[in-house]
């Protein structure tokens, strides 16, 4: 494919991408990568560097907003950020070390658990947790601002919060994904954090953990400018126009429509990784 | 949360934005130096050379991008939009440093030593091969 032609149709490609992940809340970079090694036949290392910086763009644009707005926790994402840069660290290691077909399947599976929490409706738990003496220590307690006021809000059970961090980490680094979905069940429904400051500090927290995988995969060559580039001004597009949207568009039902179509991606993924094509 | 606080927030986010700033100008000027004399050159990125890129070490890309004699402006161009790149990886390393500097002002050693550990482990990152 000439060179003018590749990235006119990869940066079309990571526009949808950035839309459709910020409309799901799935997050363009894992759409990105099966968009790219399905249709375009781009090898899964490309797909997955090019993919993790997209992601780290599109985090950093929204942590910029939300640490003005001080919805992010900055103690629990640092706190938890040891958890997710040390398993970064070890799953870019790991992508090296296993086949693309079994990284291609690994992907689908993930990819596929995340439609599906999506797709649920999201039960507003909003019960009070008791602070654990740890998240006393840590100082992991905080207050968010709502319109009726500032709310007060307690953290429970860190330590199995930070190991499933970790495994956000690590998924993070092995797929060049941001694991918000994951990050997201840790802090929601472990640790009993609020809804809206957990996603806050996963977004807040996305760079630096991806940060600790890229400089891995630049060494690697998985960030070749050509393909990198376009995806990242895709996705970044693509998701600002999807923020745009966001408040105008009947998002339960998209996000029910998307999740059916990124669950056929995701099967495709594992079926094209099991007969070695990817 | 204390005025330092309130302005360190405003540094991280300034810090933030302009990573992502530069990236885009940068990539987007790269993109145009490629692509200007370069737009019909085949692509394909089915195969993986890896480490035999030339965009895979800092050292090299900086190299491709201001060698005066590069008349190869596809190394050119490209190495142009890797630096932005490069730099919007370090901003998240930057915002780590300076969330150190804050949580010292507010003496709070807990998290001097966490944030600290967690730019150590950004540090060995870049160290591993």
């Amino acid at each position: 494919m000439p060179a003018y032609e590749f990235t006119i149709v990869v940066f079309c490609v990571a526009t949808t991408a950035g839309l459709v992940g910020s409309l799901t809340g799935l997050g363009g970079g894992v759409i990105v990568t099966p968009a790219l090694t399905l249709l375009l036949g781009v090898d899964i290392r490309y797909a997955i560097g090019a993919s993790l910086v997209s992601v780290i763009a599109t985090s950093s644009g929204a942590a910029a907003a939300y640490v003005r707005d001080g919805l992010s926790n900055i103690r629990i994402g640092m706190f938890l950020e040891l958890a997710t840069t040390v398993g970064a660290i070890c799953g870019a290691l790991l992508a090296s070390r296993i086949s693309t077909k079994v990284l291609a399947v690994i992907f689908g599976i993930v990819l596929l658990h995340s439609a599906w929490q999506t797709s649920q409706m999201r039960k507003e738990t909003g019960i009070p947790v008791n602070s654990s003496p740890l998240a006393d220590r840590l100082k992991l307690n905080g207050i968010y601002k709502t319109r009726t006021g500032s709310t007060p809000y307690s953290v429970s059970h860190p330590a199995p919060g930070f190991g499933l961090m970790y495994i956000a980490g690590m998924l993070s680094g092995l797929l060049g994904i941001g694991s918000g979905a994951l990050k997201v069940i840790a802090m929601d429904r472990i640790m009993g954090i609020p809804f809206k400051v957990s996603t806050a500090t996963s977004s807040f927290m996305i760079g630096v953990t991806g940060v600790a995988s890229a400089a891995i995969y630049l060494k690697r060559g998985y960030i070749h400018p050509v393909i990198a580039l376009p995806v990242m001004l895709g996705v970044l597009g693509g998701s600002m126009v999807g923020a745009r949207l966001l408040p105008r568009l009947p998002v339960p039902l998209l996000r029910r429509l998307f999740a059916v179509v990124v669950g056929v991606i995701a099967l495709q993924m594992i079926i094209e990784g099991l007969r070695g094509k990817v | 949360m204390d005025i330092q606080d309130k302005q360190l927030q405003q540094l991280i986010s300034v810090t933030l934005r302009s990573g992502v700033l530069i990236a885009v100008i940068l990539g987007l000027l790269g993109g145009v130096v490629f692509l200007s004399t370069h737009y019909g050159d085949a692509v394909s990125f089915g195969t993986f050379t890896g480490t035999q890129s030339l965009f895979a070490s800092p050292k090299g890309i900086v190299h491709e991008a201001f060698q005066p004699q590069a008349q190869d402006t596809v190394n050119r161009g490209l190495a142009i939009a890797q630096i932005g790149i490069i730099c919007l990886l370090l901003t998240p390393i930057i915002r780590v440093a300076l969330s150190i500097v804050g949580f010292a002002l507010e003496r709070d050693g807990i998290y001097v030593v966490i944030t600290a550990a967690v730019l150590a482990t950004l540090t060995c990152s870049m160290l591993l091969h």
